[in-house]
């Protein structure tokens, strides 16, 4: 419990580091969002009002305190572009992420970890090397592509479902696919090889001997203990996952996270892209978070204290 | 070993399967899904509802008084005070009668009788004079309140009237009443109290009331709009088929940025019209079955400009010898292939006769660019730099005039960055040349370049001329349209002789319309943002 107190405190100074690099290159990159707000055709005394509005005409460790002192009471500030609360964008764009993201680590962990125990357990046959075969494909094959190769097959020609958008479940299935494809061949290869690991383990060649059941062995001995590295592998992968959906959000258009940063950055909306990046930042952070907690589960050894 | 197959196969077939389906649905599909077989028989055709158009980028807001990004939904929600019509002459819109006072320093508008906002509430001569008085209240910040600065004191006469008094003349006036979308299209002021940034901050997002075709049913930004028809709509200008509500129930704008996405969802029939459809896909549009491409002139034109106070583009033989260095003709076709004309005017084509074309100062002539050059001091040519964003067909089109210029001597870097950090090297005068793309519809865009109290932002080419600015005063303060025009026409031929900007091209507006999209007609001043007597048919899907 204790260690668990410190991981949490200590994603305190982390999250405000990134929100001071991520304030500082922001600011620091050429660009102005003032321009942008004041319109197509704006009057020099328009610029001067919407600086002072939004403070931009304060200097910059003025803005990063403000910014700070804001951000401990939980307000995130106001988008620039859109004149709302960054907070309320957040939660609007959050689930939308968060369903894809889900889905795609979901259809990962279905297809990759079978996929890899399979290949594993009857190594070297054909279907191994079939598998190994897809898993280069899916690894190599850049998930843009594939969501724009998937729409075509099955939005465009099969008309079986919607090319993009958002809303319902067949709107998920396609950027889901997409995203998990990629992760589901990486997680197949690592499981694989720590599968192959375990299995010539002499712990389990006494499992065997003792008569156990194949399935007892593969299940509840081997595959237990050959989690550990696909449980970091998928807390790792967590930060490609948002990568990529950031990507794919704009190919299957769902108004998510990734599309808010987008146009966040491209409009230099300062409070936006800080808000974006601080939440990404601490979902990586919960994710690794998340792995470690799931260790003790798995091993009996690792204990934190 | 049994055991062992058991537990492997549902796994394996799951795998495979997924595998497969990937594969091969992605390799190899039926190629003849093509439906829309002809109707059975003479029965009359049946209509959808609903028309669903694909738009690249959505809106930042719906309230006219703080969008920078007008789109379709804008027009369709507000209607402007004035319109035009198919000839782009000013025609009637809310007001049905306008007249311009003797000295020009009044402005008469009559309202119809009998129109609402999509609230249900009158619009009155007293709802177009707070419209406009929040527009041009400084405290408003309304990105829009310069362009109708002239508007700030409305006087409500009765009911039905009401009169702008203007300080100085102002031809542009009427011009600016039939704007429409985000600028002009009237907002019911009421209804922005209430839920604009004073009241329970909504509009724009959640609320948008005006007096136009459609009404807001819903807005998730950055996926779609959804508009219903508003039923007692019955004024539409008498340009349009009819004046009663529309025949559309419902009209859908989804938000699509990615351009393979949006030609994917037109080839599968799950949009109507695709609005921006950029020129390197134009062709696929055009060999898709059951879609019409269409190429219409467009607001946009691409130009060279000089930061005229940089050496040595200060000296007019330089700028005129980069002027006819370049062979626009050869440019256009490369970069477009048909989707776009060469320009030889500082305005597109677009603006009829208020456009001044000389083929002869933007000839393309490198022998007498090269003497132009010798003359100015520079035989051997110079180095120098071309700034552009980074959008494709901007990018090609300057390695073509780096290759040109390089032909008559001239050495040009070019400056390849991103919009925002393009804008700021603008406005720090440390630019040289630059590649801009413009989209405006009035000539007031020459002085919002090239007068020297636009100087350094926007005027980047930081051109300061007595001449120049004597004739963007005169236009403005012109009494009529006319008399604005002729002034403008004199200031582009004295603007072409100082070779000030170097125009190339204006790329076509480029729209993929489904075949069932029935009366879907360009205008020449609204594009495709106006819905009347648009249908479409019914298909077998």
């Amino acid at each position: 419990m204790r260690y668990l107190g410190t991981r949490i405190l200590s994603m305190i100074p982390v999250g405000l580091a990134i929100t001071l690099v991520v304030f500082l290159i922001l600011r620091l990159a050429p660009g102005d969002p003032v321009l942008l707000l004041a319109g197509p055709r704006p009057t020099p005394e328009l610029i001067e009002r919407i600086e002072r509005k939004w403070g931009f005409d304060r200097p910059l460790h003025e803005q990063f305190f403000r910014y700070v002192s804001h951000l401990i009471r939980g307000d995130l500030g106001y988008s620039v572009m859109q004149r709302r609360p960054v907070t309320e964008l957040i939660a609007l764009s959050l689930p939308v992420t968060l369903e894809l993201g889900l889905a795609g680590i979901g259809l990962a962990i279905a297809i990759g970890i079978p996929a890899g125990v399979v290949s594993a357990v009857r190594s070297g046959s054909w279907v191994d090397q079939l598998a190994m075969f897809a898993s280069i494909a899916g690894i190599s094959i850049p998930g843009f592509w594939l969501g724009l190769m998937l729409i075509y097959a099955f939005a465009v020609r099969l008309k079986w479902l919607p090319s993009s958008g958002y809303g319902t479940l067949q709107h998920l299935v396609l950027p889901a696919v997409a995203l998990g494809t990629s992760s589901a061949a990486l997680l197949s290869r690592v499981m694989r090889s720590s599968m192959l690991d375990v299995i010539r383990r002499d712990y389990i060649r006494t499992a065997r001997a003792k008569g156990l059941a194949e399935r007892v062995v593969i299940y509840k001995h081997a595959l237990k203990n050959a989690m550990l590295p696909v449980v970091t592998i998928l807390g790792l992968n967590l930060g490609y996952m948002l990568a990529g959906s950031v990507v794919l959000e704009n190919v299957f258009a769902r108004p998510g996270m990734g599309r808010l940063l987008i146009n966040g950055i491209l409009q230099r909306d300062y409070p936006v892209v800080q808000g974006m990046l601080l939440m990404l930042a601490l979902s990586v952070m919960l994710a690794n978070l998340l792995a470690d907690i799931t260790y003790v589960f798995l091993d009996p050894k690792i204990r934190f204290d | 070993m049994k055991e062992m197959r058991r537990f492997i196969s549902p796994s394996l077939l799951m795998l495979l399967c997924v595998v497969m389906v990937v594969g091969l649905a992605a390799g190899c599909a039926p190629a003849e899904e093509e439906e829309a077989a002809p109707e059975a028989g003479p029965q009359e055709p049946a209509y959808e509802d609903t028309i669903i158009f694909a738009i690249a980028r959505d809106t930042d807001t719906l309230d006219n008084f703080y969008t920078t990004w007008a789109i379709p939904v804008h027009h369709l929600l507000y209607e402007p005070l004035l319109s035009r019509d198919w000839n782009n002459q000013v025609a009637p819109g809310l007001a049905q009668s306008w007249e311009v006072s003797e000295d020009g320093l009044a402005i008469t508008l009559k309202l119809r009788e009998g129109m609402k906002f999509h609230d249900g509430t009158p619009v009155t001569a007293e709802a177009v004079a707070e419209y406009f008085r929040i527009l041009t209240d400084p405290e408003v910040e309304s990105p829009s309140a310069g362009d109708f600065i002239w508007a700030k004191n409305p006087e409500v006469v009765d009911e039905l009237t009401v009169i702008f008094h203007l300080e100085e003349p102002r031809a542009y006036a009427t011009g600016t009443l039939t704007w429409g979308g985000g600028y002009g299209g009237l907002m019911s002021a009421e209804a922005w109290k209430r839920h604009g940034p004073q009241g329970d901050n909504t509009y724009g997002v959640k609320v948008a009331v005006g007096a136009g075709p459609f009404k807001l049913e819903e807005w998730i930004p950055g996926d779609k709009h959804v508009l219903v028809r508003f039923d007692e709509y019955n004024w539409a200008p008498p340009w349009a088929p009819e004046p009663g509500p529309v025949p559309l129930q419902r009209a859908v704008f989804r938000i699509i940025p990615d351009a393979a996405t949006r030609l994917a969802e037109l080839e599968a029939g799950t949009i109507h019209v695709l609005l921006d459809l950029p020129p390197e896909h134009a062709t696929r549009v055009e060999e898709m079955a059951g879609v019409r491409l269409e190429k219409n002139p467009s607001w946009q034109w691409i130009k060279v400009m000089f930061n005229t106070e940089a050496k040595p583009l200060d000296d007019v033989r330089v700028r005129k010898a980069i002027n006819l260095a370049l062979d626009r003709e050869h440019i256009t076709e490369t970069v477009y292939r048909g989707l776009a004309e060469p320009l030889y005017a500082y305005v597109p084509a677009r603006f009829g006769d208020e456009q001044v074309e000389d083929r002869e100062a933007h000839r393309y002539d490198p022998e007498a660019a090269k003497q132009l050059l010798a003359e100015a001091g520079y035989p051997d040519g110079f180095k120098t730099t071309l700034a552009v964003e980074n959008r494709t067909e901007l990018v090609r089109i300057a390695e073509m005039v780096q290759k040109y210029l390089k032909d008559i001597g001239i050495e040009v870097e070019i400056l390849q960055m991103d919009s925002a950090a393009w804008k700021d090297l603008l406005r720090s005068g440390e630019h040289e040349m630059y590649l801009k793309l413009t989209g405006w519809f009035s000539l007031d865009i020459l002085p919002w370049f090239l007068a020297s109290w636009q100087i350094p932002y926007p005027g980047h080419g930081r051109w300061n001329d007595p001449v120049t600015d004597d004739f963007f005063r005169r236009a403005e303060g012109a009494r009529t349209l006319q008399e604005r025009a002729e002034i403008y026409r004199e200031a582009q031929r004295y603007l072409i002789d100082k070779a000030v900007w170097c125009p190339i091209l204006s790329p076509y507006t480029l729209v993929g319309v489904r075949e069932e999209v029935e009366g879907l007609r360009f205008h020449p001043w609204y594009n495709y943002a106006r819905l009347y007597g648009v249908k479409v048919r019914k298909t077998n899907k």
